[in-house]
C-alpha cells in the first residue's frame, strides 16, 4: 500500500462522506437545495476521478469493501450536522465496519 | 422481538433499483479501467477513460442515481439510509470474482462480511415498544 493509494482512497472517503451530507443537506432545506446539489454533484466528479485512479491501482473485489468506511464517516456526520440519533447500537456497527476494513487493509496489504 | 425496516415500502423499491443501478456502475468502471493502457502519460488515464463507452455508460446512469438517492434522502434519515446500498458490495465483488477473474482471498470475504454485518446492524432498527 503506497502513499499515493492511500491518498486516494482517503480523498474517496472525504469527497464521498462530504457529498452525501449536501445531498442530505438539499433534500431537507429548500433554500440551500440547488447549492448544496451543485456542490454534491462537484464532490462527486471529484470523488470519480479519484475512483478511477484508485481503481487502476486495487483489485475492484478489494477497493470498494474498504469503502464500507464510508457508512461509518456518514453516521457521524449525521450525528454532527443534523443531529441525527446515534446510539450504542450504532457504536457496534461502526466498530465492526471499521474491524472489516482493517482486515482487509492488513491481510490483503500485499495485493494493494 | 422481529426487527423491522422502518421505510415505506416505495423507499425500499426504489433502493432496490438504486443497488443494481450501483453494482451496474462499479462493474463499468472497472471494465473501462481494464480496457485503459495504464502506461500512458499523467493525462493519460482521463484521456483514455473519454474514449472509453463503458465509463460514458456509468457516467449516464449518476443522474439517474442522483435522481433516485435525493427522492430517498427525502423521505428517510441519511445515517439509516445509505446503509442499504452496502449490499451492492457482496454483490459487485461475486462479480469482480465472476467476470473479472480477480482473486480474493477469504481474509477478504471476512473482512467484507464484517462490513457488511456492521452496515445491517447500523440498519436495523429496534421495533418500538408498544404501550
Amino acid at each position: 500500500m503506497s502513499a499515493t493509494t492511500i491518498g486516494l482512497y482517503v480523498c474517496c472517503v472525504l469527497f464521498e462522506t462530504s457529498q452525501q451530507l449536501l445531498f442530505k443537506l438539499s433534500g431537507r432545506t429548500p433554500l440551500w437545495r440547488w447549492r448544496a446539489l451543485l456542490g454534491g454533484v462537484l464532490l462527486y466528479l471529484c470523488q470519480l476521478a479519484c475512483w478511477y485512479k484508485l481503481l487502476t491501482y486495487w483489485p475492484l473485489g478489494i477497493a470498494l469493501p474498504l469503502m464500507g468506511i464510508n457508512y461509518a464517516t456518514i453516521a457521524i456526520g449525521g450525528k454532527y450536522f443534523f443531529s441525527e440519533r446515534l446510539t450504542l447500537r450504532h457504536g457496534v456497527s461502526i466498530a465492526l465496519i471499521i474491524a472489516g476494513v482493517a482486515i482487509i487493509c492488513v491481510r490483503a496489504g500485499d495485493l494493494l | 422481538m422481529k426487527e423491522r425496516i422502518a421505510m415505506p415500502r416505495r423507499v425500499v423499491l426504489l433502493f432496490s433499483l438504486l443497488i443494481v443501478l450501483d453494482v451496474l456502475v462499479w462493474s463499468l468502471q472497472k471494465h473501462a479501467v481494464l480496457h485503459i493502457d495504464l502506461m500512458g502519460d499523467r493525462l493519460g488515464l482521463a484521456r483514455q477513460l473519454v474514449r472509453q463507452p463503458s465509463a460514458w455508460l456509468a457516467l449516464m446512469i449518476a443522474p439517474v442515481q442522483l435522481l433516485l438517492w435525493t427522492n430517498v434522502l427525502a423521505h428517510a434519515e441519511i445515517s439509516l439510509a445509505y446503509p442499504m446500498t452496502s449490499i451492492g458490495y457482496p454483490v459487485t465483488m461475486l462479480v469482480a470474482v465472476l467476470w473479472y477473474h480477480e482473486k480474493l482471498s477469504v481474509d477478504v470475504w471476512i473482512g467484507a462480511l464484517l462490513i457488511t454485518a456492521g452496515v445491517w446492524l447500523l440498519l436495523s432498527r429496534p421495533k418500538a415498544s408498544t404501550a
